[in-house]
């Protein structure tokens, strides 16, 4: 496995997180004794119901909160070390869910800059960064549009090229897609996948849109603060009955062959596109079972 | 009938440089007690079109007469007792201190009594399928899908005869939006109330509404029975929006196994169909 070769990223050890409140009883351990390690230029999908864990999660790897318990080391740097905070935030970019509410320039090209001027980096540097930041996202002609005129999803791919600009290794995004439409979201995810592939860039995206999790090459489900499944989308989607009970869904063929296999006929199992599905039932309905 | 629109055009933003047709001279009836589910995509005018229902928007030129009142005309009180519009993300407009003050907002301004505004309250809380224990906590203490079903709560307690929601699962997830849609085919089931649904999830609308109605570009560009749009698979790919996951599946094998229907758009439906051929068995 080339793979296992690469180096950890993100290292999680033994994490739990609680949100305090003065009133015991709104007392949330949000997370419980989490352990993960994400490698280098891997794409993987967080899934998880509302209320998961998930967010916290994310927001724990960028270091806008720290951990009750354990920690949190990215790139080398422990999060509680307040030293390495700003170089934390450098290596890992996070988008967040409302693409309304991310968007401070009044021009696309000024939002992309942000970034960087606050870095301090050089003006003919920032001019070169924004430009190649908002050619990978494919909003080059966009530079001086009105970011509020802006579909949602090039809302998104402003807030990405805002991040690509600071150079970052990683890319959280905490479901940077729930409030897009499918046209939306299949450029977001395009994007993400070209930054994957061409860039070496690692992607956690987190998200309960299933069909968003084929692409990647590591599924993480969270439930209630706890990691209940890890592997690749087809082992993940093998256990149908799983998914469903922790309120999240299949693709529709998956269940099909997984319904299917209720009345005794031998199906595989992690079926998840339709020219799987077809490759499986054509033979087997020619042959009448 | 329940709603009639005709040659309806709507223009934003009229005679300035950012002028946009919205709505391109539109024709629809929607008769009493239909679920009906609008589909396409963000820009299509199908939340314009809606706007239209209790007269927020007035169209541009056309008309639009909903339970024989127009909505041009002034005095739209009585038209919007008639039509709630559950707007997307409605949870964003809680604002009460609790769920019950919440959801008698609205019962208040029409001076209801007290009792009756309970009564109403008590009766609605089960209806979106929440407890009633709720009805005394903030509505800031409670899940995303349970602030939704608040919120909506606040709409059906006016007893509107048409209810229209804009995206009502957005933004939840797959649990949050199985319960909104449940209890909305539920609701649909017992009081035959005229709904309309704006949606994206073809999947799910294809489910619970009898009626789908496709916009694009501001015009009506598909209108039938789920299983009449959604086979039309050619027509709604040319708009750029796509059928069912299943219903590819059955296309493909239907080219290997012509005795297949592939007129199907849920696993439920596709799983029959596959055990009817499994047995041999004749059509439906």
């Amino acid at each position: 496995m080339k793979q296992d070769m690469k180096r950890n990223i993100i290292e999680i050890i033994n994490v739990s997180h609680t949100y305090k409140s003065a009133d015991i009883e709104n007392t949330i351990e949000a997370l419980s004794n989490v352990n993960v390690a994400i490698k280098e230029g891997s794409f993987v999908v967080i899934l998880g119901r509302n209320g998961s864990g998930k967010s916290t999660l994310a927001k724990l790897i960028n270091a806008l909160i720290l951990p009750t318990e354990g920690k949190v080391i990215v790139n080398g740097m422990d999060t509680r070390d307040s030293k390495y905070t700003w170089e934390i935030r450098r290596t890992v970019g996070m988008v967040f869910q409302n693409p309304d509410n991310q968007i401070i320039g009044t021009t696309v090209e000024e939002d992309v800059a942000f970034g960087p001027e606050n870095l301090g980096i050089p003006p003919a540097e920032i001019v070169k960064r924004v430009r190649n930041s908002l050619e990978m996202v494919g909003l080059s002609e966009f530079g001086n549009s009105a970011p509020h005129l802006l579909s949602g999803g090039q809302k998104q791919r402003v807030a990405i090229a805002g991040i690509l600009a600071m150079k970052p290794k990683c890319i959280v995004l905490d479901e940077a897609t729930s409030m897009l439409d499918p046209i939306g979201r299949r450029e977001v995810m395009n994007i993400l996948q070209k930054l994957n592939k061409e860039e070496g860039i690692t992607i956690i995206h987190i998200t309960h849109n299933m069909d968003e999790a084929f692409v990647a090459d590591r599924v993480i489900v969270i439930n209630d603060g706890m990691i209940v499944a890890d592997g690749t989308p087809k082992e993940i989607f093998s256990d149908v009955d799983k998914i469903k009970d922790l309120g999240l869904d299949v693709p529709q063929v998956t269940e099909l062959l997984n319904e299917l296999g209720k009345y005794g006929y031998t199906l595989p199992k992690g079926i998840l596109t339709v020219d799987e599905a077809f490759d499986v039932l054509w033979p087997f309905l020619m042959n009448r079972g | 009938m329940a709603i009639v629109v005709e040659n309806l055009s709507y223009i934003y933003l009229k005679g300035s440089p950012f002028e946009r047709k919205a709505l391109d001279n539109v024709n629809l009836v929607i008769n009493q007690g239909e679920f009906v589910g609008i589909i396409g995509h963000t820009g299509s005018g199908k939340s314009t079109l809606i706007q239209h229902f209790n007269g927020i928007l007035k169209p541009t030129s056309g008309k639009v007469i909903v339970d024989g009142i127009d909505t041009s005309n002034k005095g739209l009180k009585e038209l919007r007792k008639k039509v709630g519009i559950v707007f997307q993300y409605p949870e964003q407009q809680l604002f009460e201190e609790t769920v019950y003050k919440d959801i008698a907002f609205g019962l208040k301004q029409l001076n209801q009594s007290e009792d009756e505004i309970d009564k109403k309250i008590r009766k609605v809380i089960k209806i979106v399928g929440l407890d009633e224990d709720i009805l005394e906590k903030s509505p800031f203490e409670l899940s995303g899908g349970q602030k939704r079903r608040v919120a909506i709560a606040g709409i059906l307690v006016m007893e509107p005869s048409i209810l229209v929601l804009d995206e009502p699962a957005a933004g939840l997830d797959p649990k949050g939006r199985n319960e909104i849609f449940g209890f909305l085919q539920k609701l649909y089931n017992q009081t035959k109330i005229t709904i309309i649904i704006v949606s994206h999830n073809m999947e799910e609308v294809a489910k619970i509404v009898n009626r789908v109605i496709v916009i694009n570009k501001g015009k009506i560009a598909m209108d039938g029975s789920p299983r009449e749009v959604f086979s039309n698979v050619s027509a709604l790919e040319n708009i750029g929006l796509s059928a069912p996951q299943i219903t590819y599946l059955m296309k493909k094998l239907k080219k290997k196994i012509p005795d297949l229907r592939d007129d199907i758009f849920t696993v439920e439906e596709a799983k029959r169909e596959i055990l009817r051929y499994l047995k041999g068995g004749a059509h439906d």
